[in-house]
């Protein structure tokens, strides 16, 4: 797990200090490829992570069982990547179109995204995930291979992250093996309309970062790591700021020290500044969320809520979520009976995040039914492992309610 | 001091038949996975995967011409009647990363000469002409 965390972190490194350098002239080729993620290794191979002390409570039973579902739910995510051709038009118009053009003779070359007709690309989109699918390719031309081996991968990685996470707060490998079924099971990892897109890179890396400042909490030296992936959130997906800051506000009030809490943040600032100076190089060309007159239209919208706010709450109780968003709703309402602080921290980046979603449906350029139809199941499922954090919290055994002398101990 | 010992069961019970229904789902995903792989649009995802496009043939027929145009070539695009200019417009971009793609033309005689159209039949074949030469 030490291992993978440090992958992760390497991988974000490798962007953050790659793009830039991409810009100024370094050759994105496998000799500089591979030399910069030589000189970056050390780094990020310092995440420390200390050995979990496992309290098992489930019958037998229901522990093979919950293996049982996840090794199934694993399996028919990979079969089903390996059978679905590469097919979501975000992939083919945006994600994966600018990772193909973004190189020429081994340079960087962002000049074609001001070209006419590539308004349709969304030109001012983070282009850190294009860029790490090319370094992944060694600089050489990414295609549905590499596209659905590095999806494999990443799903993988974050039900092992997930996983790692709920041992972490639950200590019982039953549970922690039935939500990273759950996970494995939820429209993140099952619907193929997310391979070749952004949405699992950003539940990744902010899955990691989660786990990381929890983990921080037994070595505290290693929150910078935590710093890193959610720094790193906004070079994946435009909404990646948001969720960045949010969890980093969770990170930052789940770490006991400010000498933590400045671990944390200086490293996330850092890759934050970059990617919003990166972004503010990218034209600006094609329609954004508030394009027109878009106070009248949230004003009419909001007028009568029901309509939007009916669709998203009609998706959220959709079977192929498989009862999670009921799961999350009992178990925030158990954090704030016994009002857990752990919990309900990363209820709120779920939360919050979710209503940032849902006010852009209020305000957008585009019919609110048709962008909730093509958008809101494949963005809110990106936020199903933080809520499964949540939901490990509530079934800790150290889950105790409010008390003076438990106060050091996680609870409000 | 039965009551403790009796709510662990209840929280074991619980556990396991949400566990067991997860599994029964996670093997009739596996059924349908087995019976129908080519049929992936029946799972869960159909209207997306029905909107999607001919997206294997796009990829085949211009994988097919990739290595006969050369890079930073201007190429123009002509399809059968009624097929998608906007749609295979996109997938030559992305299929022919190398390639700067002018547009979709009517007919291939309307391209100027020195550049080169992308010919795609009605059987989704894809044939090369460089104008002004000969075809290729």
């Amino acid at each position: 797990m030490r291992f993978l965390l440090s992958l992760l972190v390497l991988l974000a490194l490798l962007v953050a200090v790659g793009l830039p350098l991409a810009l100024l002239g370094m050759p994105v080729a496998p000799l500089s490829v591979v030399l910069l993620a030589a000189v970056l290794f050390p780094l990020a191979g310092r995440v420390r992570l200390l050995p979990v002390v496992l309290e098992e409570r489930w019958p037998r039973p229901v522990a093979l069982l919950a293996r049982v579902a996840l090794f199934l739910a694993v399996a028919l995510f990979l079969a089903k990547v390996a059978l679905a051709p590469l097919w979501s038009w975000d992939h083919f118009a945006i994600w994966g179109m600018k990772s193909r053009l973004m190189v020429v003779k081994g340079r960087l070359d962002l000049s074609f995204l001001a070209l006419p007709g590539f308004e349709r690309s969304v030109t001012y989109y983070p282009v850190g995930l294009p860029m790490l699918w090319r370094l992944l390719a060694l600089g050489g031309l990414p295609g549905t291979a590499l596209f659905k081996t590095v999806h494999a991968l990443f799903g993988l990685a974050l039900v092992a992250v997930t996983r790692r996470g709920v041992l972490r707060l639950a200590l019982s490998p039953a549970m922690a093996d039935a939500l990273a079924a759950l996970l494995a099971a939820s429209p993140l990892l099952w619907d193929t309309i997310a391979v070749g897109l952004a949405d699992l890179p950003l539940a990744l890396f902010a899955t990691a970062g989660l786990v990381l400042a929890l983990e921080s909490n037994e070595h505290p030296r290693g929150i910078w790591a935590a710093g890193v992936c959610l720094g790193f959130l906004p070079w994946i997906k435009q909404e990646g700021l948001s969720l960045a800051l949010l969890a980093l506000v969770a990170a930052a009030a789940m770490v006991s020290s400010g000498k933590g809490r400045k671990a944390l943040l200086l490293p996330a600032g850092l890759l934050i500044a970059g990617a919003l100076a990166i972004g503010r190089m990218l034209p600006k060309a094609g329609p954004t969320f508030f394009t027109g007159d878009w106070q009248g239209r949230a004003l009419e919208r909001l007028s009568r809520p029901g309509e939007i706010l009916t669709m998203l709450g009609s998706d959220l109780i959709a079977p192929g979520w498989l009862g999670f968003w009921f799961l999350f709703a009992a178990g925030l309402a158990f954090a704030l009976w016994r009002r857990n602080r752990t919990a309900l921290l990363l209820a709120g980046v779920v939360v919050l995040q979710l209503g940032l979603y849902a006010a852009v449906y209020f305000f957008t350029y585009l019919p609110a039914a048709n962008h909730i139809l093509s958008s809101f199941t494949r963005i809110t499922a990106a936020l199903v492992p933080l809520g499964i954090l949540m939901i490990a919290v509530t079934v800790s055994p150290a889950e105790t309610p409010i008390s003076p002398a438990s106060s050091t101990q996680g609870d409000i | 001091m039965r009551a403790p010992v009796n709510r662990e069961r209840l929280r074991a019970a619980v556990f396991l038949l949400l566990l067991a229904g997860l599994t029964a789902v996670l093997a009739t995903r596996a059924v349908r996975l087995v019976r129908q792989p080519e049929e992936l649009s029946s799972i869960d995802e159909s209207k997306w995967f029905r909107s999607s496009g001919p997206v294997t043939l796009a990829a085949e027929a211009f994988g097919s011409v990739r290595s006969s145009l050369p890079p930073g070539g201007k190429v123009w695009l002509t399809l059968p009647p009624a097929w998608d200019p906007g749609w295979w417009g996109w997938m030559a971009r992305y299929h022919l990363p190398e390639q700067r793609i002018a547009g979709v033309l009517q007919q291939a005689s309307d391209a100027p000469a020195g550049t080169w159209v992308v010919a795609i039949g009605p059987d989704g074949k894809a044939a090369v002409q460089r104008m002004g030469g000969l075809p290729r």
